[in-house]
């Protein structure tokens, strides 16, 4: 590199001189075994050299001008910016990949195929151009039988083994998670199947189309299963499980309009009538999902339950966000003016005003109610023992509790402790029993 | 209006219009037509269908409007992209200070953060900063003493966690976290040794979690260390603090005098307390009705709610003092309550009332049920609420 010139204190004749002169000087030779550090040392680069390029890394000019053109003919297929950028994703993916492998410079680019965007997917439909594929030949008659059966309906066992939640939870999370990642980004299916009935399996990885119903099919599944629901040939547990294939169909398919709203809207309803919890908060958030899209449905209805259900649970900063979220013309709709005087009725411990709305509760309100009712009972059956004395009337506290007769009340506080005497329960005595009562023991 | 007036029109609209969520801009554009938007749904298409509806736009304003929203929602996209690069840069950023010598960055890392909480907001994605959040957590809890360490972010980093989840709404990280800090084997640094911002922040965050988990007491001693430590200038965070330690302290009977109330422009509590004083009951669901909105946003509603109670208790307190006998029949509460206007209250109603106020303790009395009368005790029938070990 060229440094700048230095400006000398002599000019040029000058400097001739004073070098004639030094050359007539005796010349210094000292030692060097003496003075060691008057050699002078090898003489250093003034800039230092960056290192030379390994042949090693230098990628050979015709596969750039390949790596370019492939790239090129990627691009050109793109027709807007958002596909350019899955394009460079897909791109980078497929370098990072292939030079982890070790096969990049192997690697030929012009037959390297283009990666497919989204809209390009093939739609799958199963149809009888469509070849059989070969795993599934079946031979025998027996083997044909068996293949059939897949698809008629499964009574479920109703004493099933418990099983071992939290671990399962926590891998179909992550599965539940992976598939949905992948149905965004590829699968496209059109499902073939015409059955009404199918039981529920948990996904782990992409679906035959033969197996899963369309959206006609699913409305039509969803009426029968109704129909029978209401002439009382199916339990509670088979229902659930055929909707929950029916939710995974419509998930699967991509489905998300109203008659999956609906969907989800009657699993509620139903998980609600027999007491499922767990069913009815997977259902609800998805639900509420739905809702933000912009979908129709019984929105009021829906949030009413979400109040009541935080008031029971004390789960008050879910509440606060459920209020937080009501419009104006919510807020003046019957069904979240009711739950508003609820939750305020439980919040101050008004068991009378509790009992007082249940008759007048609207849509399944009820059902949530009983699922929380007995402990609600046990309370205000302790707090009414602590103030009143010397006991009170199993008349009044039939009225009081929402009971139907004065048979049923009894037959409550004796399971829970209390003391009755010739109609009257007393106060004292009942107290001790009422503490230990199973119903306030549990968390729930 | 002339063509350079449209392109100045346009440009502080998307510049000053871009922070806005789609709610916003709906409300903004389409003032009358609100009902027949759907809730969330897709912006461009449900435009186009409300223009093309034949309403009396002309078509230049048409063509501005979808420039505009064109440009809005690109700009969504590139936020949160943005979003996503300076989550990864935080991140790299704690490994940074991870390093032994690394806790000399820790002013870079605050900046860091509040840009990229900022980021989370405008990009609506606050769920994702919780764990490099949690990162830089894990990161300060370091054995090495102050100020010498990674320590010095502790409280900075803990009261960040808690901005987000509150306003995620969502509370599950906040037991596991407070953990750290409170526990008695933490060899970590006590909050005395971090400057007076970082302690009123975090115990005024500690407060409002107490109120959630409804031990008030704990909670009153948070925002009461968070009032006195706050500094007398900052008039803001005073009034924040405040804004929760007066319910808190009215559940124990303890009430603010109006001076305090107009000072810190709390006038639309005042209201609240003094009927909660007399036992106005018709008062306190007017004003609780009327200010509904702004209570539920703060945060208070579900809290007030519950003081109804102490206005009954007030009320029956009044009667008892006008009746001065021992003895008094439920009918003598119902009309009083009938006089005071409040509608639809039977002599059921009043029991249960009462029932509630007794096992609270603040009433000392029974009732008997045969004589429909209240009985209390001769000698302080209505102990003062503070008194009362609960």
């Amino acid at each position: 590199m060229d440094l700048p010139q230095k400006r000398s204190r002599f000019s040029e004749e000058k400097l001739k001189i004073i070098q004639e002169f030094y050359k007539q000087m005796p010349q210094l030779n000292p030692n060097p075994a003496m003075y060691p550090y008057m050699i002078a040392p090898d003489p250093m680069p003034i800039w230092p050299h960056p290192p030379q390029q390994q042949q090693q890394h230098k990628t050979p000019t015709s596969a750039n001008e390949k790596l370019k053109n492939y790239i090129a003919r990627a691009f050109t297929k793109c027709q807007t910016d958002i596909e350019k950028d899955l394009m460079e994703t897909f791109i980078r993916d497929i370098i990072t990949r292939k030079k982890n492998a070790g096969l990049f410079f192997q690697e030929d680019w012009d037959k390297t195929e283009i990666p497919k965007l989204p809209r390009e997917q093939v739609t799958i439909t199963a149809g009888p151009s469509l070849e059989v594929p070969k795993i599934f030949q079946p031979s025998s008659k027996d083997q044909i039988q068996k293949r059939k059966s897949r698809f008629e309906p499964i009574e479920l066992v109703e004493d099933s083994k418990p099983r071992n939640i939290s671990k399962e939870q926590n891998i179909d999370e992550h599965n539940k998670e992976k598939i949905k990642k992948e149905i965004l980004s590829e699968w496209k299916i059109i499902g073939t199947c015409k059955e009404l009935e199918k039981p529920f399996f948990r996904l782990t990885s992409k679906p035959d189309p033969k197996t899963i119903r369309p959206e006609s099919v699913l409305k039509k599944a969803l009426a029968w299963l109704k129909e029978r629901w209401r002439k009382g040939e199916i339990k509670y547990e088979y229902f659930s499980d055929q909707l929950r294939s029916i939710r995974q169909d419509l998930t699967v398919q991509g489905i998300r309009n109203k008659f999956s709203v609906e969907i989800y809207q009657a699993h509620t309803r139903l998980a609600l009538e027999a007491q499922d919890l767990d069913q009815y908060n997977s259902c609800m958030s998805r639900l509420f999902e739905l809702y933000k899209e912009g979908l129709p449905g019984r929105v009021t209805e829906f949030k009413a339950y979400q109040i009541m259900y935080f008031t029971f649970q004390h789960l008050y900063i879910q509440l606060e966000k459920c209020l937080k979220a009501l419009n104006g013309v919510e807020k003046k709709s019957p069904e979240i003016k009711q739950a508003m005087e609820f939750k305020r009725a439980i919040l101050l411990g008004n068991y009378h005003q509790v009992f007082h709305i249940r008759p007048n509760l609207m849509n399944s309100g009820n059902h949530l109610l009983d699922i929380f009712m007995p402990k609600l009972r046990v309370l205000s059956l302790l707090k009414i023992c602590k103030a009143y004395q010397p006991s009170i009337s199993v008349d009044i506290l039939t009225k009081e509790l929402g009971f139907n007769h004065l048979s049923e009340a009894e037959a409550f506080i004796l399971e829970n402790g209390g003391v009755i005497e010739a109609g009257y329960l007393e106060c004292r005595p009942s107290l001790l029993g009422l503490r230990k009562s199973s119903l306030i023991q549990t968390k729930t | 209006m002339s063509k350079p007036t449209f392109q100045r029109w346009l440009n502080e609209c998307i510049v000053g219009f871009v922070n806005y969520s789609e709610d916003d801009l709906i409300r903004l554009l389409f003032k009358s037509d609100i009902q027949s938007i759907p809730h969330g749904s897709n912006l461009k298409q449900a435009i186009e269908t409300t223009l093309n509806k034949g309403s009396s736009k002309l078509d230049t304003d048409k063509a501005i409007l979808m420039g505009f929203l064109e440009e809005h929602l690109t700009s969504l996209t590139k936020r949160l992209k943005a979003f996503g690069h300076t989550n990864l840069a935080f991140r790299n950023l704690i490994k940074l200070f991870q390093e032994e010598r690394g806790y000399a960055y820790i002013n870079v890392v605050k900046e860091y953060a509040k840009k990229l909480f900022g980021e989370g907001i405008k990009s609506s994605n606050l769920g994702e900063i919780v764990n490099s959040l949690r990162m830089f957590i894990s990161s300060c809890q370091v054995t090495r003493p102050l100020p010498y360490s990674q320590v010095i972010g502790l409280y900075y980093a803990l009261n960040m966690a808690f901005k987000t989840s509150f306003r995620i709404n969502n509370l599950q990280n906040f037991t596991s976290l407070l953990r750290i800090v409170n526990n008695e084997h933490s060899k970590l640094p006590s909050l005395d040794n971090y400057p007076k911002a970082q302690q009123v922040e975090f115990k005024y965050y500690e407060g409002r979690f107490h109120i959630y988990e409804q031990e008030l007491n704990q909670a009153e001693e948070c925002f009461d260390f968070a009032f006195r430590l706050c500094d007398k200038d900052s008039f803001r965070n005073k009034r924040l603090v405040l804004r929760y330690l007066i319910p808190v302290r009215a559940y124990k009977g303890i009430f603010p005098t109006q001076a305090l109330l107009v000072k810190y422009k709390l006038t639309d509590l005042s209201e609240v307390l003094t009927s909660l004083k007399q036992g106005n009951i018709e008062l306190f669901n007017r004003t609780l009705e009327a200010n509904q909105d702004k209570f539920i946003k703060q945060g208070i509603y579900i809290m007030l709610e519950s003081l109804q109670l102490l206005a009954y208790r007030n009320l029956f307190k009044r009667t008892q003092s006008i009746l001065k006998t021992t003895h008094v029949k439920l009918s003598s509460f119902s009309t009083v309550l009938a006089v005071a206007g409040v509608k639809s209250i039977s002599l059921l109603d009043v029991e249960c009332i009462l029932v509630n106020l007794i096992n609270k303790k603040w009433i000392k009395g029974y009732i008997s049920s045969s004589q429909k009368t209240v009985v209390f005790s001769k000698v302080d029938p209505f102990p003062k609420i503070t008194e009362i070990s609960d």
